[in-house]
């Protein structure tokens, strides 16, 4: 626990309840937070692919890495700001014909092709997941990153 | 409603499926949270996102939170790391400033209050003592008045301080700010 005097936790409540009013949270951050509600407890018999370190550094092209691995491994690249595309490689010993984008208010489905690659544009920013499905197995799912 | 509840309680009912408690734990935390993401000098986009990713993966890992008496630094922590994440896929770099404002200069990274959030001379007094100390003490000092109780070590990660200098930076912000509000305090009334 951190250590206060009586003064300085008033003047912390004091300061808290001004930013509070100076500096506001806008409206629509607190409705996805509390929006993120509904996903409670709603996968719990998801597997989960594990968000590798990011090790790598953001290519020359501007296009942001992001790696997960598990049962199997996506590696993606986005780019765009505005509208996000997301082009990426599926490596599993399964094969896996399509990755599923979601994003707080919606997904998409989107085919990958032979070799394991997927490509997908005009997804609207903020955080997303992306989701193998194969019949008679678990979902495998990354947990939510900001692409 | 929740209100009288303590968070271990809210977070057990919140798993249970009580909406209510959800959103009674986001009342509780979504200024700390949105705190976490500014004091990486994200932009609004970027804190939203970082907020809205943030709340998302609680909802999502509710059942595995260790420490549910701990959930301020649990949501610290998730915050801090997913502002790393967004500002090195932004490229930008996070400069430390370690430079004081010296009083009466005006920062352009502190925005300025809306008119209505200021009731009278003391919170203009408090805004303008708060406004001109040392970004690192804006950020320590901000995430202070939502959480007090978030330990040196919980703090010292979220704006990227070590123990040893947030131990140092905690007490001498919270001074110069007690000393900012005298001093001005004093120099109204003579003035006045």
């Amino acid at each position: 626990m951190t250590y206060f005097s009586d003064a300085d936790r008033a003047l912390l409540a004091e300061l808290g309840d001004l930013l509070d009013r100076g500096d506001p949270v806008p409206e629509h951050v607190t409705a996805a937070a509390v929006a993120a509600g509904e996903l409670i407890d709603a996968h719990w018999d998801w597997e989960w692919l594990d968000r590798l370190a990011d090790v790598r550094p953001v290519r020359a092209s501007g296009a942001r890495a992001h790696s997960f691995t598990g049962r199997a491994s996506i590696d993606v690249e986005a780019t765009g700001i505005a509208k996000v595309r997301l082009a990426g490689l599926v490596t599993s010993a399964e094969r896996f014909s399509s990755v599923e984008v979601c994003w707080p208010a919606g997904s998409t489905s989107v085919a990958v092709d032979s070799c394991g690659r997927f490509d997908v544009a005009d997804l609207p920013n903020g955080p997303v997941r992306l989701l193998l499905r194969r019949p008679g197995l678990p979902v495998a799912t990354t947990g939510w990153f900001v692409p | 409603m929740s209100t009288h509840l303590s968070v271990v309680e809210l977070l057990e009912l919140a798993g249970n499926g009580d909406r209510g408690a959800w959103r009674e734990l986001v009342e509780r935390h979504h200024r700390l949270v949105w705190k976490v993401a500014l004091s990486h000098r994200l932009n609004d986009a970027d804190a939203a996102d970082v907020s809205q990713a943030t709340w998302l993966i609680l909802a999502e890992k509710l059942g595995t939170i260790r420490r549910p008496d701990r959930l301020a630094a649990w949501l610290t922590t998730t915050a801090r790391r997913e502002s790393l994440r967004v500002l090195a896929m932004r490229r930008r770099e996070v400069q430390p400033s370690w430079d004081d404002v010296e009083p009466g200069e005006s920062d352009p990274t502190v925005p300025a209050p809306e008119d209505s959030a200021v009731r009278g001379d003391r919170d203009r007094l408090l805004w303008t003592a708060f406004a001109t100390l040392p970004e690192q003490c804006r950020k320590v000092l901000g995430l202070l008045a939502y959480e007090p109780d978030l330990t040196l070590v919980e703090i010292g990660r979220a704006v990227g301080l070590s123990p040893a200098s947030i131990t140092k930076t905690r007490t001498r912000c919270l001074t110069t700010l007690h000393r900012r509000v005298l001093s001005l305090g004093i120099g109204r009334e003579a003035a006045g």
